[in-house]
Parts: structure tokens; C-alpha cells; sequence
């Protein structure tokens, strides 16, 4: 088993944090991760900060163009990603990424970066599934998982083919729109997630808007892991740098109410 | 070499390697939705009809080609004409595709329209055709461009639209298309999404093409009308490329005639303040295409930078990226200097003021035109009118003339 079948073999659900590389610095981003992890997150999504962010919200905007305009550099990513492997040698992590920093660099150069420093699944947000060949050859060829995006838009006919060349687990979009906190997710996600268990046994993690402990609460039951990203990021853009306390408390709430018996 | 005719209705998207749809997945299906209703719309007689009706009465075309006899005369080669898309309703070639794009939208019973605009020509086309038709309008510009193109907003605003200021990245065009998108994908069931140039995903470039191909069309009858016989020489000004493909299109399968296309080279193509995408750009991923974009070695997008808002755009359609890479059209780029040069020249030499943006090309033309023989027949489309400019060009007058002194 890999490192991603292992974590939701497990008997609770996974919580699957999202964190800015580069925010607020990249020796801070590996402090951010160690506390996450810590206080209860099974699986790290790294986002690749990216100057034209076009499914991210204000908060993943903002955290990604702090660590632009502070000079992060795709070798800062990977030194991330690699000093958290040596720490953390059973946390997955998947990288976050628009494509144009992939294809810049070649498809082939990035993955096998990836692979080398312990990267366990890529997801590209802007890669829909006409577009994803190339970038399938290459993974496939690293035995690394490309993360298929199902959204609440997508018909069921076009969910079969999604999930046919699905591996890893299935990232459930929960509303329309972008990233970022909102007051109230839909609960009808149950019906999607449904339709999605028709089609493949992977695991289904839910995104997007998830911010707060009842809303984690009332969203899930039906799926197998949960995604938070923008809450927690904010949480870091509000406290400046005094965020260490506020972070790992914060974490710890959404832990328990992920990991806890319905 | 024979350029490939595009089937509207076989088309997938991409011209060679280029083209394609790098969107979320909560885009897909409203993609592919418009792709079913455009090529439905296109090949129906009673939408076509509409579309002319408006195109005619609403608008005023055709637009005229006109003879710059003076301009010829003084600069002592070519034959120069101009295809007056100057002389559209709101004063560019962008109403031609927002109309288009706008009946497609009530055909959709899509009953909101969104579009991003830079200098604004695009937002107010957009707003135009959606009054028009009474449908909600919000145009996504951002905040340095509104600060430098108040007259617009307040048009936009006269047009019943709400102008949203875009204060993430650059505030410029391309933050302005980010946060459209970004509104799309909340919004997709009741909304349609204007993009103004031959930019996006598929079927954007392939859309805002059959929308603008009117111009090449007309300027095809026009010019065998008047001279008995093809051009020997097209040139267009290039941001994202909607007026030079709308001009090329109907020239692609003839040889002979040379088409030119004329990016932004902003401060000069030595310093990093340009716009040229294929002079200076190299191919990446932006707003759903895959195309000629300007980016940093990280592959993050540069910021462009031309003294015209319309070409101020960082990356280029990906029609143009595959017409450069086949050899069919020739891309060079004039600088802001020789841009305003050609502005103030034309002006007093015609009494035409044209758009900066569109002053790039017939900057080119005046350097080329003394070369050609006079037997030779060169067309400029002259994209738009120049009256929007006003205030920039003083002001760059103004600044040039403070370094002078100094």
C-alpha cells in the first residue's frame, strides 16, 4: 500500500489540509506544515503559489501573491516539499498546481522533481480531462496518482469517464464557484457522492467553502475525507505572526470534528 | 502553403498544438453547452439573419475601405486603404462580437452577462448590446484601468452595466479576465461569459473569430470592387488578436497576399515593458488556452506593458500562435514611440484619428509602404477610433517633453 492507501484505510475519515507554499515564507511553510500535521491533518496539499490563480478565492490569492512578490521559485517548492519528507515520512503529500508552472518547466522535469522529493499525487486545477494525456504518460510513468476533480456542474455521463481514469482519491467539488470560506456548503453533495460511489471504489475527499467545525459536521458523513485550505490560510493572513497558537488550535478543532464518530 | 479551413461543427479546439480548454472542471459542461448552442446558432438562417439585421442597421455596416490618397501620396509607395471598423456603433470592432455574443446568450436563456475589459472598448460594446437586449451586465475592469479610463466607466455605467474594480494581481486586463472567470464559475447556470478577443478556451478563439470574420468578408468585396483584384499587403494590430483574425480570416487561403500583424513592443523589445506575446513571449497556459505567453522562467505570467490598454494583454489567441508557427502571418512589433508618432501623422494628415491600438499598425505601414511599389496594394484595418485616447496621449506628450527640458 501506498502512502495515500494507508491514511484512508484507516478507520476515520482524512483530513486533508491545503497549505500556500511560500506563505508567509518558505522556512515558515514548513513550520505551518509541521504544526497542521501535528494537530491532526492525514494528508498535505501544497499549493503552488501561481500569478494568475483563476478557481482560487481571495484567500489562496492573497496568500499565493505574498509569496510571489517575496521571490518564492519553483526550487523553493521542491526544498519544501523535500525537508517535510525527511520529517514526515508517512504523511502524503499532493501537489497543488495551475498548469502553466508545470508545462513551463516541462511536464517530465516537474513530475520526476516530484517523485525524487516524495510527492505522492498531483492536482491541477486547470488540467479537465481532454487536456490531461500528456501529463497521465508522465505520471503513470512515476506511479504517482493524478487527482480527478468532479464538480457540482458535471453530468453524470462525463462523471464515468472522469472516475475511468481516476486514481488516488476523487476531490469532490462541493458548490459553484471558487475557493474560499463560506457561511453555509450545500448538504446535497450526498446525492453527487452517491453517483460518484457508482462508478469507483476510490475514496472521496469534499472541498471547497469548509470552515468551520459544524459545517464539517453537517458535510461528512457521506464522504471519506475532507479538504480545508482557505480557512486555514486566512487564519495565518489574520494573525500575522503570531499565528503558531491560533493555527494549531484551530487544526485540532477541525481534527476531532473530522476524525470523531458521526 | 494551404491553411486548413476550420468545420465549425467538427472543430475541437485547437489550432495544431495549440488552443484547448485549461479550465476547472466546474467550467466543462458550461463549455461544452456553448459549443452545442454556437454551432447550432451559426449554421441557423433566422439567428444569421438577426445578427445581420443588427449588424446593418444597429451598427452601420458595412464599414467603408477607404482610399488614404493623401497618406499614399506623401509616403510615395503603396496604394494604402483602411477598412473604417472606426466608423462601428461605440467606435471599434469589439460591437461586432458582443452582438453576436449577446444573441447567442438570449438564445441560451442565459439571463446575466459578465465580460472583463482593459481600456474599456470591450466593456462598453459588451454593455451596449446587453442594454439593447434589457439583460443584467456586470463588466470586471481593473483598478489601475478604471483610474486611467474614467469616460469609459462612466459609458458603461450611462449603459445601465455595474462596473467591478479588480484589485488582486496586476489590476489590469488580464487580473480583469481572472476575476470574470472566477465570477463564471459561481454563476455558470444563468450566466454567459463575453470574452472580447480571440482569447480562452475553446470555443472563445474559434467564436469571437466567425463573429469578427465579418471584417475580412466585406474587405475582400470591397477591394475587388474598387481595384479589380486581391490585396498585396494586410496588416492588423495584435493584444489578444480578435480585428487582425476577423481581417486575415478571409485571406488565409490566398498566397499572395501577405498578412502582417503587429504587436505592442511597449518600451522596446530589449527592456522587459512590452507586450509582444509571440516577438517576445514564449508558449505557456493562459486563461484556457495554450498559446504564446509572457512568463518568467518559474512560468509564472508577466505583466505586459504598452502605452495602448487594448494590446496591454500578456499573452495572444492561439489561431495567431499557429499562424506564426506555420509562416502564414508574419508578427512584428512597434514601439509606443513610433505608435504616438503614427497617431499625431495620421491625424494630420487624413483627419483620421485612430485608436492607439490600431496606431501600432499604421506606425508599420508608414515605415514599409515607401519600399513597395506603388503598384502594390496594401490594407490596414483601422480597428478603431482614436477619441478614447485623448488624454493619454497628452499626457505622454506632456512627459516626453518634461525629459526634453531636462
Amino acid at each position: 500500500m501506498n502512502r495515500i492507501e494507508q491514511i484512508f484505510a484507516k478507520d476515520n475519515k482524512v483530513f486533508i489540509a491545503f497549505v500556500t507554499a511560500g506563505y508567509p515564507s518558505v522556512s515558515e511553510t514548513l513550520d505551518v506544515l509541521d504544526i497542521v500535521v501535528d494537530n491532526g491533518a492525514d494528508i498535505v496539499e501544497l499549493g503552488f503559489p501561481f500569478s494568475d490563480p483563476t478557481a482560487d478565492g481571495k484567500v489562496i490569492q492573497a496568500t499565493s501573491q505574498f509569496a510571489l512578490d517575496r521571490g518564492f521559485k519553483r526550487d523553493d517548492y521542491f526544498m519544501i516539499m523535500k525537508k517535510f519528507r525527511q520529517t514526515h515520512p508517512d504523511t502524503p503529500i499532493v501537489v497543488f498546481s495551475y498548469f502553466n508552472p508545470i508545462y513551463q518547466y516541462g511536464t517530465d522535469n516537474f513530475i520526476k522533481r516530484v517523485h525524487e522529493v516524495g510527492g505522492d499525487a498531483a492536482l491541477i486545477v486547470d488540467l479537465p480531462l481532454e487536456e490531461q494525456n500528456d501529463v497521465l504518460t508522465v505520471l503513470n510513468k512515476y506511479d504517482l496518482p493524478l487527482i480527478q476533480l468532479v464538480a457540482p456542474t458535471t453530468p453524470a455521463n462525463r462523471l464515468q469517464r472522469i472516475l475511468e481514469c481516476a486514481s488516488g482519491f476523487i476531490y469532490q467539488i462541493s458548490l459553484r464557484g471558487v475557493t474560499g470560506m463560506r457561511d453555509e456548503v450545500k448538504t446535497s453533495t450526498a446525492d453527487q457522492t452517491e453517483l460518484i460511489r457508482k462508478y469507483t471504489d476510490l475514496p472521496v475527499a469534499l472541498g471547497f467553502g469548509i470552515s468551520s467545525v459544524e459545517q464539517i459536521r453537517s458535510v461528512k458523513s457521506p464522504v471519506d475525507g475532507l479538504v480545508i485550505g482557505s480557512a486555514l490560510m486566512d487564519l495565518l493572513i489574520a494573525n500575522g505572526s503570531e499565528y503558531k497558537d491560533a493555527l494549531g488550535r484551530t487544526t485540532r478543532a477541525f481534527a476531532k470534528a473530522i476524525h470523531e464518530r458521526d | 502553403m494551404n491553411y486548413p479551413e476550420i468545420d465549425i461543427a467538427t472543430f475541437d479546439g485547437r489550432f495544431g498544438e495549440f488552443g484547448g480548454q485549461y479550465v476547472a472542471e466546474t467550467l466543462m459542461p458550461a463549455l461544452s453547452e456553448l459549443t452545442t448552442a454556437f454551432n447550432t446558432a451559426i449554421r441557423d438562417p433566422r439567428f444569421l439573419d438577426e445578427l445581420n439585421m443588427y449588424l446593418k442597421d444597429y451598427v452601420g455596416r458595412p464599414s467603408p475601405l477607404y482610399f488614404a490618397d493623401r497618406l499614399t501620396r506623401h509616403l510615395g509607395g503603396a496604394k494604402i486603404y483602411f477598412k473604417r471598423e472606426d466608423l462601428n456603433h461605440t467606435g471599434a470592432h469589439k460591437v461586432n462580437n458582443t452582438l453576436g455574443q449577446v444573441l447567442l446568450a438570449r438564445r441560451m436563456n442565459k439571463r446575466r452577462i459578465i465580460a472583463e475589459t482593459g481600456a474599456g472598448q470591450h466593456g462598453v460594446a459588451t454593455a451596449t448590446a446587453a442594454a439593447l437586449f434589457g439583460l443584467e451586465c456586470e463588466i470586471f475592469m481593473g483598478e489601475e484601468d478604471i483610474r486611467r479610463q474614467q469616460e469609459n466607466v462612466k459609458r458603461m455605467k450611462l449603459l445601465g452595466a455595474q462596473v467591478t474594480s479588480v484589485t488582486s494581481g496586476t489590476r489590469t486586463l488580464k487580473d480583469a479576465m481572472n476575476e470574470a472567470m472566477r465570477n463564471w464559475i459561481g454563476t455558470v447556470d444563468h450566466t454567459f461569459y463575453v470574452i472580447g478577443s480571440v482569447a480562452g478556451p475553446h470555443p472563445y478563439p474559434l467564436m469571437v473569430r466567425e463573429f469578427q470574420s465579418v471584417i475580412g468578408k466585406e474587405t475582400r468585396e470591397q477591394i475587388q470592387a474598387k481595384e479589380g483584384r486581391l490585396p498585396d499587403v494586410v496588416v492588423a494590430c495584435v493584444g489578444g488578436g480578435s480585428n487582425a483574425i476577423g481581417i486575415f480570416a478571409a485571406f488565409l487561403n490566398d498566397p499572395g497576399v501577405k498578412l502582417i500583424g503587429i504587436e505592442a513592443a511597449g518600451c522596446g523589445m530589449a527592456t522587459d515593458k512590452h507586450a509582444a506575446s509571440i516577438t517576445g513571449g514564449e508558449i505557456g497556459i493562459l486563461h484556457g488556452s495554450k498559446s504564446y505567453v509572457l512568463q518568467t522562467d518559474d512560468g509564472q505570467i508577466r505583466s505586459a506593458h504598452s502605452i495602448s490598454a487594448g494590446l496591454d494583454y500578456p499573452g495572444i489567441g492561439p489561431e495567431h500562435a499557429w499562424l506564426h508557427r506555420s509562416g502564414r502571418v508574419e508578427y512584428k512589433a512597434v514601439t509606443d514611440d513610433h505608435a504616438v508618432e503614427a497617431f499625431l501623422e495620421l491625424t494630420r494628415l487624413e483627419g483620421l484619428l485612430p485608436a492607439l491600438e490600431c496606431s501600432h499598425a499604421v506606425a508599420y505601414v508608414m515605415k514599409a509602404a515607401p519600399t513597395l511599389s506603388t503598384s502594390d496594394i496594401v490594407i490596414l484595418n483601422l480597428s478603431g477610433r482614436g477619441d478614447k485616447d485623448m488624454a493619454t496621449v497628452n499626457q505622454y506628450l506632456k512627459d516626453k517633453a518634461e525629459v526634453a527640458k531636462r
